[in-house]
């Protein structure tokens, strides 16, 4: 009989454990400068693309945010980020400053093009602006090339990813404003 | 009346007896051929020596006398039975082997049928010639001991000593002592002493070491156990004897009380704890029903599954609930639930769900196996449907998946085990 003794706080503990071990809580976060505050942080750096005439674009990443001074980009932008690597993840430009309701995004009217995952072209860390499609109405334009963006126009672009079940953001970056001009 | 002596002689006659070239062969010999005024007669293991007689009064005289092994030992509380006519005068060997007995006057000059009896010796029958003299000479008489073996053992059930099993020492088939194994007692020191638990130990006696030794054991709800061995076979090691158990439980209690557990590669994805109580309903002859309740715990897995990203793959959540149920329950004994091996059953549970709405009806049918005279083991498959709320979501590209829940019907076959204890 004394191994029932043993076995049974055995099993209970191991029956917890396993109980626990699908939620996949992390540990609350809170940073203010992200997208979504309660969400872990996509690096975007400094780096540089060719645009279609030819010219090297530098864009300056999370620095712009901190100093106060946009980057300005082509029409047909390249977008990049330190890979987080979920399969989750999805890349949106803005006209308008990005809005956050309820741990949504709530302007969704005001998305102007975006990429996320699901797409054939495109990778995780490394988006061209003809991977995505335009979305009109909260839909998504796929029959055609992306529109470019409008010259001298502000934006706001930003990525977020889930966590690998859908249910919550786990990572995002911080929104970047850019303004668009052809030279 | 004056008695001028007695003289005795012992004559013993081996008519066809073993003892007498035993005896000759070790150089003992237990004749005496002074005064010896009667011709031998046929007797069986027969013994002469001299003899003293003293009077004690005018009707009476008194046979003193010493026992003695072979050894030089004395020996007391041997037996001596002395036969006149049809009267036997009986007395017992004292501290040094001295004896006396008082026969009446008429003995004198008469042959006398003399028998010795003691544990660890040979029996000596012999003829004692009473004569009609004195003598303050004792009678010596010297025995020829037993082999003695002292048999220890301890008795088992599996690997658990067993307490208050008879035990019967017989040599051939002759009882020779009967006990009862002790269990744990707390010793003078006030300790729970466990040293004897289980033991028995016996002296036997004979005097051929082809004999037989025979312990038979016997217990409530065991089968009883016979182990022999010839004297010369044991060899003073402590003897292990394992019982069985009868293939029926004895006095099988009323009550029992039962803990079941399942795992999810007995399950679906279900883990299951449950407690239950039984009172077995006395009913004249029929005992197979019982009656209690049941208190159970289910932890259930339940997997979410839906769409993401357009072209991306489903996504799933897996989820862990936790249901509780308690009601009344019933239990049919399919084979008698005395039966120490599969005693089989069947019953039904009715639990009202203690965290959800509703009520869970759970038939179960099983088997039991007794592991001593109260414990038991069991197995059993319990089926098992219930409504419980669940979360469902749905994926938002813009934040947050929202979720909802609903209520759903679950159903599973649950093998489970459990030890069950009665009392």
């Amino acid at each position: 009989m004394k191994i029932f003794k043993r076995v049974i706080p055995v099993v209970l503990i191991v029956a917890s454990l396993w109980a626990c071990e699908e939620n996949g809580e992390i540990t609350e976060v809170y940073n203010e400068d992200l997208l979504f505050n309660n969400s872990m942080v996509i690096r975007i750096p400094c780096y540089e693309y060719l645009s279609e005439k030819g010219h090297t674009v530098m864009v300056t990443g999370d620095s712009a945010n901190i100093a106060g001074f946009p980057d300005t980009l082509t029409s047909t932008p390249v977008l990049k980020w330190d890979s987080v690597g979920v399969p989750l993840i999805y890349a949106g430009i803005f006209s308008e400053q990005i809005l956050i309701t309820g741990g949504n995004i709530s302007n969704t009217d005001d998305l102007y093009w975006a990429w996320h995952s699901g797409m054939n072209s495109g990778k995780d860390g490394h988006v061209s602006y003809s991977d995505g499609v335009n979305v009109k109405n909260g839909n998504y334009v796929t029959v055609s090339s992306p529109e470019p963006l409008i010259t001298g126009n502000h934006y706001y672009w930003a990525v977020w990813a889930w966590n690998k079940t859908g249910t919550t953001i786990w990572y995002s970056s911080r929104p970047l404003e850019f303004m668009v001009s052809d030279n | 009346m004056k008695i001028s002596g007695v003289i005795i002689l012992f004559l013993g006659i081996f008519f066809s007896c073993d003892i007498l070239s035993q005896l000759n062969e070790n150089g003992i010999s237990y004749f005496r051929n002074d005064s010896v005024l009667v011709k031998p007669v046929e007797f069986c293991d027969s013994l002469i020596d001299a003899f003293p007689v003293n009077n004690s009064s005018e009707n009476e005289v008194i046979l003193k006398g010493q026992l003695i092994s072979i050894f030089h030992e004395y020996i007391e509380d041997a037996i001596i039975e002395i036969s006149v006519e049809d009267k036997k005068y009986v007395t017992r060997s004292a501290d040094h082997g001295l004896f006396g007995i008082a026969l009446p006057e008429k003995v004198k000059g008469e042959k006398l049928v003399t028998h010795i009896y003691h544990n660890d010796y040979r029996d000596l029958d012999t003829l004692v010639l009473i004569n009609k003299e004195f003598s303050q000479d004792n009678l010596i008489i010297s025995l020829l001991p037993k082999y003695n073996i002292l048999v220890r053992g301890r008795v088992f059930a599996g690997s658990s000593p067993l307490e208050g099993i008879n035990v019967t020492v017989k040599r051939n088939d002759i009882p020779v002592d009967t006990l009862i194994t002790p269990g744990c007692f707390y010793d003078n020191d006030n300790y729970w002493n466990c040293l004897y638990n289980g033991m028995f130990i016996s002296s036997v006696s004979t005097e051929n070491i082809t004999d037989s030794v025979h312990i038979l054991l016997s217990g409530k709800g065991f089968k009883s156990l016979r182990h022999s061995f010839m004297f010369s076979e044991y060899t003073g090691n402590l003897l292990k004897l394992k019982m069985r158990y009868a293939p029926v439980i004895p006095d099988l209690s009323r009550h029992n009380l039962s803990l079941r557990l399942s795992f999810p590669f007995l399950t679906k994805d279900n883990w299951f704890i449950d407690l239950s109580y039984y009172y077995r309903i006395p009913f004249k002859n029929f005992n197979r029903l019982a009656a209690g309740g049941d208190i159970s715990l289910i932890f259930a897995a339940h997997t979410s599954q839906y769409s993401t990203l357009p072209g991306a793959d489903e996504a799933s959540v897996d989820s862990i609930y936790l249901n509780a149920f308690a009601g009344p329950s019933v239990i049919f004994w399919i084979t008698s639930p005395d039966r120490r091996y599969f005693s089989t059953y069947t019953g039904i549970s009715a639990g009202l769900s203690l965290l959800n709405r509703g009520v869970s009806i759970q038939p179960f049918v099983g088997s039991r196996v007794f592991l001593d005279m109260n414990k038991s083991l069991f197995f059993e498959a319990r089926y098992l449907s219930y409504e419980m709320k669940v979360k469902e979501y749905i994926f938002s590209e813009f934040g947050n998946a929202v979720d909802y829940d609903i209520q759903v019907r679950k159903s599973d076959i649950l093998l489970n085990f459990g030890i069950q204890v009665n009392f």
